[in-house]
């Protein structure tokens, strides 16, 4: 792995509404789907590393799942309170990735955005995208 | 009281130890806890998972620790009188070196407390981080008073017998204990460990 990996870090959180409730446990194995693709998708480009994807989604309820995706071969943890359903879920991110610069990391964050909001026929908004790389 | 600082590179499972931890200190030990989490972005998700377990946490932002000292400063100079606590717990963002802000912690602590430093190795990781993150990793065990080698679920005894090796090369005769944070049994010896640790 050539060079100083360099640290970008994001926080991003999307509003995602559907138009029927979806019992959370459902929410949960869609994310963590989520999570697998985007560990994948961030491991595979040649000279990256995955510093941490983490997220939690939470509901206007109690229910709420908390992600984690390292980028190794164990795949996202996912743990929470999963009982009932959700209508409207806000997914808080986490992506600290080195050796991605921020235009191709915004790309695959908004592709992986768009195919989550597909998978839970879910609109979703992208409320915040912040680059906010540590010094 | 108690200050225990919980360092290690990102995804080596802090979060999964320290709110198991709280949990443990709080249901057994009866215990008051105050928890501080470091973590990078505007949106803090340990925090978040922390308040859900019932916690009560304080956020410090930007990165490294060390970045942020002015208000870890005014947190602890709280203790004792607007925060009453037993045990201070501080996560530490996977990038953060405690060489750099563990005087500052020492310093501002209430007198007679103990202060450690816990540094989580991921074996799963370790032999990838270790050579391209191996000044940061270096710099954290050093630091360590205890290092948790995290994720033995995930190896065999070859890898956690290299890892621990490594670790006794960066600091001879350090302490170490080996665990998988997703057994809760596992972080119970550790908040039982860190008492003698050093």
């Amino acid at each position: 792995m050539p060079g100083k990996l360099e640290l970008l870090a994001y926080a991003v959180t999307l509003e995602l509404k559907r138009a029927t409730p979806l019992p959370v446990e459902n929410w949960q194995k869609t994310v963590k789907n989520f999570f697998d693709q985007a560990g994948r998708k961030f491991q595979k480009k040649e000279g990256a590393l995955i510093g941490h994807l983490k997220g939690f989604l939470s509901f206007n309820g109690e229910g709420y799942v908390y992600f984690s995706n390292v980028g190794t071969k164990q795949g996202t943890d996912s743990r929470g309170e999963t009982a009932g359903d959700g209508l409207e879920g806000k997914l808080d991110l986490n992506v600290l990735v080195y050796g991605w610069q921020k235009d191709e990391a915004d790309i695959e964050i908004g592709k992986l955005s768009e195919q989550l909001a597909h998978e839970l026929e879910a609109t979703c908004v992208i409320k915040e995208l912040k680059n906010n790389n540590p010094k | 009281m108690q200050l225990y600082l919980f360092c290690g590179f990102f995804g080596s499972g802090k979060t999964t130890t320290v709110t198991e931890m709280a949990k443990y200190l709080v249901e057994t030990k009866n215990e008051k806890i105050m928890m501080i989490v470091n973590d990078i972005g505007d949106v803090g998700i340990d925090a978040q998972l922390m308040r859900r377990l019932q916690t009560d946490v304080y956020e410090l932002f930007g990165g490294c620790i060390c970045g942020q000292l002015g208000n870890l400063v005014n947190l602890l100079l709280g203790i004792g009188e607007k925060y009453i606590v037993d045990t201070v717990i501080i996560e530490a963002s996977g990038i953060a070196e405690p060489a750099r802000f563990i005087d500052t912690i020492e310093k501002f602590v209430p007198d007679g407390t103990d202060v450690k430093v816990i540094t989580l190795a991921d074996a799963d990781r370790w032999e990838e981080l270790y050579q391209v993150m191996d000044g940061l990793i270096t710099s954290q065990v050093n630091s360590a008073d205890l290092v948790v080698i995290n994720k033995a679920d995930a190896v065999d005894e070859n890898v956690l017998a290299k890892v621990a090796a490594d670790i006794e090369d960066i600091k001879p005769g350090v302490k170490t204990i080996t665990i998988s944070a997703f057994n809760p049994g596992e972080v119970h010896q550790v908040a039982e460990v860190i008492r003698d640790a050093r």
